[in-house]
């Protein structure tokens, strides 16, 4: 295996509080976040500004939500991998999310472990692609 | 396939001497003909030697006696000779007659016509010689004699002389010729009448054979076919025997529980004995569906990296307990130096050994059992003795032992139980692995099972040179089944409330924690929400299938260990365990042994120190506590938010601000908080207000207790 390259992150969350711990969470596991952002609307617009690694969704977000921002980068073919991050961790939600774009699904409250999880799943998606 | 093979070596072998007799027969006429063209040629030069030979004679006697009349006195012995004169003459023209009819174009003529002319001559000159005679003028026919007809005799008598010499020749030529051919021919004809005779033989022989030979071999197929058929009869009156027999204890037992008159200890053995009874059905069950597996050519053979250490280890805590039991010594003897890792298929390894193993502690009363394990890096073969000082096989009871449906003596069933298919499946393993089990025996003194698997050692294969090396490789392993040494938390997807108990008592007495759920969409709600460990997933549930729901969990980035649970042991159920996205599986009715096995893989060892409450969230302690510090502040404002939004009866925003809590409070180490926000959330989205007032008052207690807390 190569070595990795620093992940880049963004972080999109309309609580403040679960932005900080996201972030705080991210660094421990050496990510570099790119931003916070509180709504699906500046989220598109970062994603396409800063083009992260990943990005990780809250769903239920003012305006745009989480699952909308799924829809416009699918349509985009964009690359980046999207993470949703959220409390409805019921079935109908994980198949909606998977069936919208999702590449991982965080439910919250999440342990450090969760996010360390899915980190390791975006490199194991990596290396697939090569 | 054989019967047309040896049609076309018939057909062909035969052919083959009539073409050779064919040759023979035109050789032999060829060299006839020409013998007796030869014949003729002799024939017909020995005539014109003859007839040359004939008018030489007669020529000199004719100038002898032309030369006695010469010199002779009386006209009466003159005329006598006169007479034989004449005879001499015609004498010559006979022969010069025959010689003329005989002769042909060519050399031959050539030779004759030099001499035809002078013999013209010759008899003129004579003629004239008798004429001065007759006419009694003996001095000039005396003259005329030696002058002149003697000389031309002399050439005559010369030139018949060289035909006579070249007819000669000719004729011990042809001789020759004719005795040369015929010893070639003779050879010729003797060669390949030999050959002839050889191959007619030796495809006499070949077909004779043949045909004693496919006779015998169908009726030895037909005495096998019937063999065959008698031992399946007798296996099957035998397997219902078999069968029959624990499930009438499993039955018995079953209703003696059911009544109340039994005391503790009498339902406690016949708890056993239905336990006891039951592995012993499933272990007929499994034989029988390997058998009829391998007999369909359905059994399929994995060629993976395998430490020959781990299977003897795990060999070893199954066997030593047994033998222990019984009261027998178990030992596994290493010849190193041995290879580290094998490429070969480490489940059938162990069901052979452990078959093996198995029957030497059954037969065996005192002694013990013993493994010898050594390497021929030359023909890349492992060897595994299985020796014991059991009750022994006699010599014809060996070859016996390894056909299926036979133990060496029928009641050794009923004496030592066992279904008489045990060595036949390691036999057939043995050879899909690449080796072969042999048997060497004596009555009484015990036996050696010889198992020889092909190693096809894995590139740079290290070698393990001695046992010290072996433990400190598989210190950590070696864990055995030993319980309660396990912490962690267990995810059990199972919708049987039997296993459900079952596997929680299990897990529990390992020592780690345990949370239930009875389908896999739970499972996978359960799997994201919470930390687990492990998660044992049944593959067969309601609402959402095992495969289904780890399929799920792997697509939403679960990548910690989950095992399933499999009624069947078959191949494609496991690859579909795998496909979906499982670790490792288990096989219903849950073997213990291998169940502890999965525990001591996935879960940490008890004397593993548990992390430390910030560890959680891989933050130092001060970053945590200023997050932690933060989300507390905020919470008497958040709570009061909410009260008031419950006031105004603004349901949207009660929702969405139990959302919010719900998410955050578990994240900061106040579950209940979140616990109680969900409830608030779900009871406003379900338009259920009525039990809101409580939960919001037991939500702002469990805030303040929060605080007092921190």
């Amino acid at each position: 295996m190569n070595v990795k390259k620093q992940v880049t992150a963004l972080i999109a969350d309309d609580v403040v509080d679960m932005r900080m711990l996201l972030k705080k969470v991210l660094q421990g596991l050496e990510c570099n976040v790119l931003d916070k952002v509180a709504d699906g609307a500046a989220a598109i617009e970062k994603i396409d500004l800063l083009k992260p690694d990943i990005v990780f969704l809250d769903i239920d977000m003012p305006g745009v939500s989480g699952l909308q921002v799924l829809d416009n980068l699918k349509k985009k073919n964009s690359e980046v991998f999207r993470v949703i991050v959220s409390g409805q961790n019921t079935v109908e939600n994980i198949k909606e999310a998977i069936a919208r774009g999702a590449n991982a699904f965080v439910v919250k409250p999440y342990s450090v472990s969760k996010i360390e999880q899915v980190i390791k799943k975006y490199h194991e998606q990596l290396d697939a692609k090569g | 396939m054989q019967q047309s093979s040896s049609k076309v070596v018939i057909i062909t072998g035969f052919t083959l001497v009539m073409l050779l007799l064919g040759v023979l027969v035109v050789i032999a006429l060829h060299s006839v003909s020409n013998n007796n063209n030869k014949l003729y040629e002799i024939v017909e030069n020995q005539q014109k030697i003859q007839h040359v030979f004939t008018m030489r004679e007669a020529a000199i006697n004719r100038t002898l006696l032309l030369y006695k009349m010469v010199r002779m006195n009386d006209p009466f012995a003159i005329d006598e000779e006169y007479m034989s004169l004449i005879g001499h003459a015609s004498r010559f023209m006979d022969a010069r007659d025959g010689l003329v009819a005989a002769l042909e174009e060519g050399q031959e003529l050539d030779d004759w016509n030099a001499t035809k002319p002078l013999v013209t001559q010759g008899a003129i000159s004579q003629g004239k010689v008798v004429d001065l005679i007759m006419a009694d003028e003996l001095a000039a026919a005396g003259d005329l004699l030696s002058n002149e007809s003697m000389p031309i005799q002399d050439q005559v008598r010369s030139g018949l002389s060289k035909i006579l010499e070249s007819r000669r020749l000719v004729v011990s030529e042809e001789l020759e010729q004719a005795r040369k051919d015929n010893q070639t021919a003779y050879v010729l004809i003797l060669l390949l009448g030999i050959v002839a005779i050889a191959l007619g033989v030796s495809i006499t022989i070949y077909v004779t054979q043949h045909n004693s030979k496919t006779e015998g071999a169908i009726v030895t197929q037909k005495e096998l076919a019937e063999q065959a058929s008698t031992a399946k009869t007798y296996f099957l009156a035998n397997m219902s025997h078999e069968i029959r027999t624990p499930l009438t204890a499993i039955i018995g037992f079953s209703e003696s529980l059911s009544s109340n008159e039994q005391s503790e200890k009498e339902k406690q053995e016949a708890t056993q004995a239905i336990v006891r009874n039951s592995k012993h059905l499933l272990k007929i069950i499994n034989d029988v569906l390997d058998i009829s597996k391998i007999e369909a050519g359905q059994f399929e053979i994995e060629a993976i990296k395998t430490s020959p250490f781990e299977v003897l280890f795990e060999i070893e805590s199954i066997i030593s307990k047994q033998a222990k039991d019984k009261g027998l010594e178990f030992n596994i003897d290493y010849s190193f130096p041995l290879p580290k890792q094998i490429i070969t298929d480490p489940l059938r390894l162990k069901q052979i050994l452990i078959n093996l193993c198995g029957n030497a502690i059954k037969f065996t009363h005192e002694g013990g059992v013993n493994i010898m394990v050594s390497c021929d890096r030359e023909s890349m073969k492992m060897t595994f003795a299985v020796k014991d000082t059991g009750i022994g096989l006699a010599a014809e009871e060996i070859d016996k032992v390894f056909e299926a449906f036979s133990q060496a003596d029928s009641s050794t069933t009923r004496n030592y139980g066992g279904t008489g298919l045990g060595l036949d499946i390691s036999k057939q393993l043995a050879h899909r692995l690449g080796g072969e089990l042999s048997c060497q025996s004596e009555p009484g003194k015990g036996s050696i099972f010889t198992l020889t698997i092909g190693m096809k050692e894995s590139d740079k294969t290290e070698c393990i040179h001695d046992l010290e090396e072996v433990s400190v490789l598989y210190a950590g392993n070696n864990t055995g089944s030993s319980q309660g040494r396990y912490r962690g938390h267990v995810l059990l997807a199972e919708d049987s409330p039997d296993n459900q108990q079952l596997v929680s008592i299990h897990v529990r007495n390992a020592g780690a924690k345990i949370t239930v759920v009875e389908n896999g969409e739970k499972a996978v709600e359960a799997g994201l929400s919470g930390d687990y460990d492990l998660i044992l997933m049944d593959m067969q549930m309601p609402v959402m299938d095992g495969a289904e729901a780890i399929k799920m969990l792997r697509e939403v980035g679960y990548t910690m260990p989950i095992v399933s649970f499999t009624a069947n042991a078959m191949k494609e159920d496991r690859k579909m365990c795998f496909e979906a996205g499982a670790d490792d599986y288990l096989v219903k009715p849950i073997d213990m042994e291998h169940f502890y096995e999965i525990l001591s893989r996935y879960l940490p060892a008890a004397t593993d120190e548990p992390a430390a409450p910030g560890e959680q969230y891989g933050l130092d302690d001060d970053d945590y506590m200023v997050l932690v510090k933060g989300f507390l502040g905020g919470l008497p404002s958040t709570i009061e938010e909410m009260q008031t939004a419950l006031k105004k009866q603004d349901w949207e925003r009660l929702q969405e601000i139990s959302h919010q809590l719900k998410g955050t409070a578990g994240s900061f180490g106040y579950p209940e908080i979140t616990n109680t926000s969900d409830e608030i959330n779900k009871y406003v989205r379900a338009s259920e207000y009525q039990p809101v007032s409580d939960l919001m008052s037991r939500l702002s207690s469990q805030a303040a207790m929060a605080h007092t807390k921190s």
